[in-house]
C-alpha cells in the first residue's frame, strides 16, 4: 500500500459522509471569493457586517421555516407577518405608549395566532399550507396597511439597542441570531418534539402509528415560524426605528431559498439548521454582491427565482440521479 | 349509472346551482343597494375582469384537476405583456409577429414546470413559485420598471372593444375557449385521462395513460392562455406594464376552487370555474361600489379567497372539519 492510497481510503468514507454538508460551505467560499474579486468594496468590514445584519432577519425566520419544511409543509405568509408584527408593535408603543416588553409579548402572540390558524386549516380542513398561507399573505399585507398606512415612529431611543447595539465589539443582532440558532438546534435535535418533527415529515402514517402527535406537531411548527417572524418584525422596527406596512415583501421566498439551498428537502423529513444558516448566508451574499457589481435590483427577482429552482433541482438530482425519473417507471 | 340518471340535472350540478343562486342573490342585493351597479360601465367592467381571469381559469381548472398547480400565471401575464410590447414597439416587429415571442414565453414557463415535475418530481407549486419571481423580474428588467407604449389605435380592439358597449369581446373569446376546453374535458379520451391522473396517478400510469405527456399539455396550455391574457391586458391598457397581474394567481385559483374543483385533484368542471370567477369579481365590484377603502379591500379580497377555499373543504368534510378519530383510522 502506498501512502497515497491509504490517504484515499481514509478520506473516502469521510467525504461520503459529509459530501452534502461539505458542498455548501465550499460553494459559499467560491461565491465569497468571486465577489471579493469582482464586487466593489465587498470585503470592506462594514459590508461583511452588513451581510450578516441582512442575513440575521431572514436567518431568524429560517430557523422556523426549516422546521416547517422538515415537517413537509411550507409557510408563504412570513413576509407579510413581519410587516403586520412591526405595525402591531408600533401601534402599542408609539400610539398607546405601552411598555415595550408588554408590546413585544402581544406582538409575538400575533405570530402565534397566525401559526395556529394555518395549523387548524391544515389539520381540520386539509387546506394545503401553501394555499392558506399564500392567502394569508394577502390578508396580512392588507391588515398592515389598515392598521396604519404610513410610517410609524418615533420609538423611544433605548429601543435602538435591540438591533443596532453592541455588546463589547459584537453586534447585538448577531448574538440574538446565534442564541436562537443554538436554541433551535437543541429543540430540533435534542428534544422529543424535534424527533416528532422529523418523523412527521418522513412518513406521516408511520409516525401516527408510532404514537406521534401529528396534528400537534404540525401546528407547533407553524406557531414557531409565526413567533419568529413576529420577532423579526420587532427587530426590523428597531433597526429602522420605525414601522412600515410595506416592508419585508417576498421575504418568504428569500427565506425558503435559504432553507432549500441549505439542503432541506421540500418533501419533508430532512434538513439541518447549520445548512439553513450557510444557505441563508449564501443567498444574502449573492444579493449583496450583485448590488456591489452594479446589477439592477430587478435582476434580484430573476436570480432569486433561479436559486430556488437550482436548489430544488440539485436536491432532486442528489436523490434521483442526473437523468431524473425514467419514463417507464411509475 | 342508474343512480346517476335518476338524480335531477339540478342536483347533479349542485355546486353550479348553488353558485348560480348566490350570483343572482348578490346581483339583486347590489342593484338594490348601490347606484352604479346596473350601468353598462360596471357590467362591462365585471365581465371584462372575470373574462380575463376566466381565460386563465379554464386552463387552471385542467391543471388543478390533474393535481398540479401553477402560481406563476400573474407574473407571466406581466412578463408576456412586456415581452410583447418590447418586440412589437421597441424592436418594431409589429403586433402580429410579436405574438410569436410572447406566446413562446408562456410555452417555456409551462414546459419547464412540467419537465421538472415529470423528470425530477419537483412539486409544481414550488417551481411555479420560482417562476412567480423570475417572470416578474423579466418584466421589470425588460422594461426598466417603466411602461412601454406606442401601439397603433387598431390594437385596442382586442382588449377594449365591447358589443353594444356592455359585452366585451374578451367575454366572447372566453366563451369560445371555455366551450373547447369543456368539450375536451367531458367528451374526449384526453379529458378522461386528465381526471384519472388527478384521482390516482399510479393507477392511471399503470392503465396506460400518458401521464407525462398530459402534464406537458395541461401546463403548456395554461402558459399559453396566461400569455394570451397578458396580450389582452396590453391591448386594454395600450401599453406593456411590468406591474400588472399581481395577485392574479390567487384570484384564478380561488375562482377554480369556488367552482367546485378539488385542490386534491380528480374532480372539477369548466362551468363551475366560470361561475366561480364571476362570483369573485361580482363581490369585488360590489365592495368597490360600496366605497370600501383600497387598503381594507386588499384585506377583504384575501379573506374572501380564504373563505372560498374554506367553503370548498367544508363541502367535503363538513363544518367541523376532519376529526382526529377519522384521521387516525383512515390511511392516506
Amino acid at each position: 500500500m502506498t501512502a497515497g492510497s491509504t490517504m484515499r481510503d481514509v478520506l473516502r468514507p469521510v467525504v461520503a459522509k459529509y459530501r452534502t454538508s461539505l458542498g455548501l460551505p465550499l460553494a459559499y467560499i467560491v461565491v465569497f471569493a468571486f465577489f471579493s474579486i469582482f464586487g466593489q468594496n465587498f470585503l470592506a468590514f462594514d459590508n461583511v457586517l452588513g451581510i450578516l445584519r441582512l442575513m440575521s432577519i431572514t436567518g431568524i425566520i429560517g430557523i422556523g421555516m426549516t422546521m416547517v419544511i422538515i415537517t413537509g409543509e411550507i409557510d408563504l405568509s412570513v413576509g407579510s407577518l413581519v410587516a403586520v408584527s412591526g405595525m402591531v408593535f408600533g401601534t402599542q408603543v408609539v400610539f398607546w405608549h405601552w411598555n415595550m416588553f408588554a408590546a413585544g409579548a402581544t406582538t409575538l402572540c400575533v405570530g402565534a395566532l397566525n401559526g395556529l390558524l394555518v395549523g387548524v386549516l391544515r389539520n381540520r380542513y386539509k387546506i394545503p399550507a401553501f394555499i392558506s398561507t399564500l392567502t394569508l399573505q394577502l390578508i396580512l399585507r392588507g391588515l398592515a396597511f389598515v392598521i396604519y398606512p404610513m410610517s410609524l415612529s418615533p420609538y423611544p431611543e433605548t429601543f435602538r439597542f435591540l438591533a443596532t447595539g453592541h455588546v463589547g465589539p459584537v453586534p447585538s443582532l448577531l448574538i440574538i441570531l446565534l442564541v436562537l440558532y443554538l436554541a433551535g438546534y437543541v429543540f430540533l435535535f435534542r428534544s422529543r418534539h424535534g424527533r416528532e418533527i422529523f418523523a412527521v415529515g418522513a412518513n406521516e402514517t408511520a409516525a401516527r402509528y408510532a404514537g406521534v402527535r401529528v396534528e400537534l406537531t404540525r401546528t407547533l411548527v407553524f406557531v414557531i415560524v409565526g413567533v419568529l417572524s413576529s420577532l423579526a418584525g420587532i427587530l426590523m422596527a428597531s433597526n429602522q426605528m420605525s414601522s412600515l406596512p410595506n416592508i419585508a415583501k417576498s421575504y418568504e421566498l428569500t427565506v425558503i431559498a435559504g432553507v432549500i439551498v441549505g439542503g432541506a428537502s421540500l418533501s419533508g423529513g430532512t434538513g439541518s439548521l447549520f445548512g439553513t444558516f450557510v444557505g441563508m448566508l449564501l443567498v444574502q451574499t449573492i444579493a449583496n454582491g450583485m448590488v456591489l457589481m452594479g446589477l439592477s435590483s430587478n435582476m434580484q427577482f430573476i436570480v432569486q427565482g433561479l436559486i430556488i429552482l437550482l436548489a430544488v433541482l440539485i436536491n432532486a438530482i442528489n436523490s434521483l440521479g442526473i437523468r431524473g425519473v425514467s419514463k417507464d417507471i411509475a | 349509472m342508474k343512480e346517476h340518471r335518476r338524480t335531477s340535472v339540478l342536483s347533479r350540478y349542485k355546486q353550479e346551482r348553488n353558485l348560480g343562486i348566490a350570483l343572482l342573490g348578490i346581483g339583486v342585493i347590489l342593484s338594490l343597494t348601490t347606484k352604479g351597479f346596473l350601468t353598462s360601465y360596471s357590467i362591462s367592467m365585471i365581465l371584462y375582469n372575470s373574462s380575463l381571469l376566466g381565460i386563465m381559469g379554464i386552463g387552471m381548472t385542467v391543471v388543478i384537476i390533474m393535481g398540479e398547480i401553477d402560481l406563476s400565471v400573474g407574473s407571466l401575464v406581466a412578463a408576456t405583456s412586456c415581452v410583447y410590447s418590447y418586440f412589437a414597439v421597441n424592436l418594431a416587429w409589429g403586433v402580429w409577429f410579436a405574438l410569436i415571442p410572447s406566446l413562446l414565453t408562456g410555452v417555456v414557463g409551462g414546459a419547464t414546470i412540467a419537465f421538472l415535475r415529470n423528470r425530477f418530481r419537483i412539486p409544481s407549486f414550488i417551481s411555479s413559485l420560482a417562476f412567480f419571481m423570475i417572470w416578474r423580474g423579466v418584466a421589470l428588467v425588460l422594461t426598466g420598471s417603466r411602461t412601454i407604449s406606442g401601439f397603433g389605435d387598431n390594437f385596442a380592439v382586442l382588449g377594449a372593444f365591447s358589443f353594444f358597449g356592455t359585452i366585451p369581446l374578451v367575454t366572447a373569446i372566453l366563451l369560445v375557449l371555455a366551450a373547447v376546453v369543456w368539450f375536451l374535458l367531458s367528451r374526449t379520451t384526453n379529458g378522461l385521462y386528465v381526471y384519472s391522473i388527478g384521482s390516482n396517478e399510479r393507477i392511471a400510469r399503470l392503465s396506460g395513460v400518458p401521464v407525462n405527456k398530459m402534464r406537458y399539455a395541461a401546463l403548456i396550455t395554461l402558459g399559453l392562455l396566461s400569455s394570451f391574457s397578458g396580450i389582452i391586458v396590453t391591448s386594454n391598457l395600450m401599453s406593456g406594464n411590468p406591474t400588472i397581474g399581481e395577485g392574479f394567481e390567487m384570484l384564478v385559483v380561488a375562482g377554480v376552487i369556488l367552482g367546485g374543483t378539488s385542490l386534491a385533484g380528480g374532480s372539477g368542471t369548466v362551468v363551475g370555474t366560470l361561475l366561480g370567477v364571476l362570483f369573485l369579481q361580482l363581490i369585488e365590484t360590489g365592495l368597490v361600489l360600496l366605497g370600501v377603502d383600497p387598503f381594507l379591500m386588499m384585506l377583504l379580497r384575501g379573506a374572501i379567497i380564504l373563505l372560498a377555499f374554506f367553503a370548498g373543504t367544508v363541502q367535503q368534510y363538513g363544518l367541523a372539519g376532519v376529526s382526529r378519530k377519522t384521521l387516525a383510522t383512515s390511511q392516506e
